[in-house]
């Protein structure tokens, strides 16, 4: 047995865990219905942070995943944080905190994975050999440094975030206008109508 | 020497939300959480006295020296004029019902937006000063006594509700959050504090009749240059009248539809449908604006807005109002004109559709017909000569827009226009849709650019639902009967689903309907090419003798034109 297969052997709990440091970043009184509730449209953010995280777990651990599928997981979890009124090392950085719970499953001796798991050929299968520490090691340093790099990504991700919203903010203000931009050029005026007003305001 | 702390111990170390009770939780009032305040000018020439300059990020909001007694009077007048703000106040069982509907509480996961508790924000204060237990046990019996901290929250949070009251659909006592929101913004007003994108079109729409305050000639070319833009697609020149006395019917839509893009579009729609069946109809630039701005802020003020539509159906003698595809407008309407402006100038009558004969019964009391009610039954009544396969590159939804929605019960007329328009349409996913629909979360003067985040979070269940489908069904666009929508919804998909456009239903409307003497469409409204263009022409009886033989196909059509 390898790193990744004792991480997946363990995903729910190890990804629980994870999930459960994301929505700590939630308040107090609203953290419970976010664990409780798995309607995706009745609970958006808890179930868009489950799903998420549970396509990046994968990626991290060394699970074959396809680079689109785990973009596309990061970009869902990184523009919701993005809006969510965090400082941006808040919003990404329970990201991290898989490290710490990846080290202390696999590191410690007694959270040894799971014995005589049912196989899928219904007979109970013997624990697989455990891996030497130096394995363990390797895999934790493999696994962090796949993390790091979904961490860079998010960097881009909740920067092009951050963009999009102010590139909004200005295009809104153009679009509210529009038929009103169009008449001041067809009179002559600048866009901002500088010279003769066309708006009430300007003639009272 | 301190250590760097671990990524742990960093999100540990920032402040991260409170356990205390959500009243020791002061509201911080830092950019982004906060509406632009209101120029005192702007609310000076609406009459309120105590109008003065602020910033919200000041300590010190300028408040008049005898606020608290002001703020007591306030609400004891309101409490007294609105027995519903009464029962709420005292009825609500906090059963938590409403806490998880709330769009805002969803997307912020803030408890103070769930609607319950934002109430309390008000609630606690009238314990204090209006009930036995709140006056003696205080804290205990959920009292507090006001301060300008709270007047801060207040700012904060009122202006984070969207009133769009899907909460009260699901109150076991049908508490009106939205009524408590525009009444707290009310008490607000009565210190000088408002919100610019609201108070700004609500002086605009007072003195000049439209929401950027365009005077009539400008406005009247605008609408010219949006008939250009019609002839070139249809090679139909119309000329709407403004103004004009004699009229059967009056047609006044919110004036984003006459400004702002999408709406625009919307129009250039109405004004072929007009068109197309020779209604007799004028426009007017007084009463150019269907929306109420000021229902977002007061009941006073909007009343005042609300009785320029019967006021000016009287000037011109007209015999019923149709509405454009607007929101609030509608919950206006339904709910509150006849209180408010009623009863109607005599020379309005019942409604009735000289197309159809259709009676409009729901509109007897008010004499307004949603145009999509209009539509609708034109439709039902085969009077229109519709292509909807020019829609077919087209996968739309429909969000039911809050008010025309839970505010008036339209739900079917739309999706009946919506379906003979257009062939590819599929529902959002139940409960996000109807009367379970989620807000775009800009409503009621949340509409401003300041506030981005906030509606981003608060427009997430809406845009959720929605991705669902784009991702499911390649939805790609969505229609909707509001203007607010229209403005409010285009920045919501660009962030959460860029692939979808946004739209009125009119503006499909348009694509779909084939005028009488209109040229082979090659293009939609926004002046795109159709990906399904108009073949050959072959129905002789959309035809004119002229054009016959003329038209050839598409492509060699547009060679000519090049």
């Amino acid at each position: 047995m390898n790193v990744t297969e004792m991480c997946a052997a363990r995903r729910e709990e190890l990804l629980g865990m994870w999930v459960e440091r994301f929505i700590s970043s939630y308040p107090l009184q609203s953290a419970g219905f976010m664990r409780t509730s798995t309607d995706p449209f009745a609970n958006p953010v808890g179930q868009t942070t489950r799903a998420s995280l549970g396509v990046l777990f994968d990626a991290v651990i060394g699970l074959d995943a396809s680079p689109r599928q785990v973009k596309a997981a990061l970009d869902d979890l990184i523009r919701l944080r993005a809006v969510q009124d965090f400082t941006p090392s808040q919003a990404v950085g329970p990201l991290f905190l898989l490290k710490d719970i990846l080290r202390t499953a696999l590191l410690d001796p007694d959270s040894a994975e799971p014995k005589g798991r049912m196989g899928q050929s219904g007979r109970e299968e013997l624990p697989r050999a455990r891996p030497s520490a130096g394995e363990i090691l390797d895999g934790c340093f493999e696994a962090e440094a796949r993390l790091d790099s979904l961490a860079l990504l998010a960097l881009d991700l909740y920067a092009a975030d951050r963009e999009r919203i102010f590139r909004m903010r200005v295009d809104e203000v153009k679009r509210a206008q529009s038929s009103l931009l169009r008449w001041a050029q067809r009179q002559g005026l600048s866009p901002e109508g500088s010279g003769n007003s066309c708006s009430g305001e300007g003639n009272a | 020497m301190p250590k760097m702390p671990t990524p742990a111990e960093l999100l540990a170390a920032t402040p991260a939300f409170p356990a205390k009770g959500w009243m020791d939780v002061k509201s911080e009032i830092r950019p982004g959480n906060y509406c632009y305040p209101a120029k005192p000018d702007t609310l000076l020439g609406l009459g309120f006295k105590r109008a003065h300059a602020w910033a919200p990020e000041d300590q010190d909001w300028n408040l008049p020296a005898n606020w608290e007694d002001i703020m007591y009077n306030a609400l004891k007048e309101r409490l007294d004029k609105h027995r519903s703000l009464k029962v709420f106040m005292d009825v609500c069982v906090r059963c938590g019902a409403c806490a998880d509907k709330c769009h805002f509480f969803l997307g912020t996961n803030d408890p103070k937006n769930m609607p319950v508790l934002r109430a309390e924000l008000l609630r606690s204060v009238y314990r204090k000063d209006f009930t036995l237990a709140g006056r003696l046990l205080g804290k205990v019996a959920g009292a507090r006594r006001l301060d300008a901290g709270i007047i801060k929250e207040w700012y904060s949070y009122f202006y984070q509700c969207s009133e769009c009251r899907r909460c009260s659909l699901y109150c076991p006592y049908g508490i009106d959050t939205a009524e408590l929101t525009v009444l707290v913004r009310e008490m607000l007003l009565e210190l000088g504090l408002a919100s610019n994108w609201i108070m700004d079109p609500v002086s605009n729409c007072n003195r000049t009749g439209n929401h950027l305050g365009i005077q009539p000639h400008a406005m009247k070319e605008i609408v010219e240059f949006l008939c250009d833009d019609i002839e070139t697609i249809t090679g139909i020149r119309i000329d709407p009248p403004f103004n004009e006395k004699g009229h059967e019917i009056l047609f006044i839509t919110p004036s984003g539809d006459y400004f702002a893009d999408p709406g625009i579009y919307t129009f250039m729609g109405y004004l072929m449908l007009f068109h197309e069946l020779g209604l007799d109809y004028t426009l007017s630039t007084y009463a150019s604006e269907g929306g109420n701005f000021g229902s977002f802020v007061s009941f006073d003020v909007a009343k005042k807005l609300n009785a320029k539509m019967y006021a000016e159906a009287e000037r011109l003698g007209s015999k019923w109002i149709l509405g454009g595809e607007c929101g609030h407008m509608w919950r206006v309407v339904n709910q509150y004109m006849a209180t408010y402006n009623g009863p109607t100038p005599p020379n309005l009558e019942q409604p009735v559709s000289p197309i159809t004969g259709t009676v409009f019964k729901n509109a007897a009391a008010t004499k307004m017909v949603h145009i999509a009610e209009f539509t609708a039954d034109l439709i039902h009544h085969d009077k229109l000569n519709l292509r909807p396969e020019r829609n077919n590159h087209i996968i739309t939804t429909w969000h039911d827009s809050c008010n025309p929605a839970r505010g008036m019960g339209l739900l079917e007329e739309p999706r009946a226009v919506l379906r003979a328009v257009c062939n590819n349409f599929v529902e959002m996913p139940e409960h996000t849709i109807r009367e379970e629909t989620f807000c775009c979360g800009s409503g009621s003067g949340l509409n401003t650019e300041e506030i981005m985040d906030i509606r981003m979070r608060g427009g997430f269940p809406r845009a959720n639902a929605l991705r669902y489908v784009a991702d499911k069904h390649n939805v790609n666009w969505m229609a909707c009967v509001c203007a607010l929508d229209r403005a409010a919804l285009p920045p919501l998909t660009e962030y959460w689903v860029p692939e979808v456009t946004v739209s009125g239903l009119h503006e499909l409307v348009a694509n779909a309907l084939v005028m009488k003497g209109e040229i082979p469409r090659t293009m939609d409204m926004r002046q795109e090419d159709l990906p399904f263009p108009d073949p050959e022409p072959e129905e002789p009886e959309t035809q004119e003798p002229e054009e016959i033989g003329t038209g050839a196909a598409t492509e060699p059509k547009s060679e000519e034109d090049a």
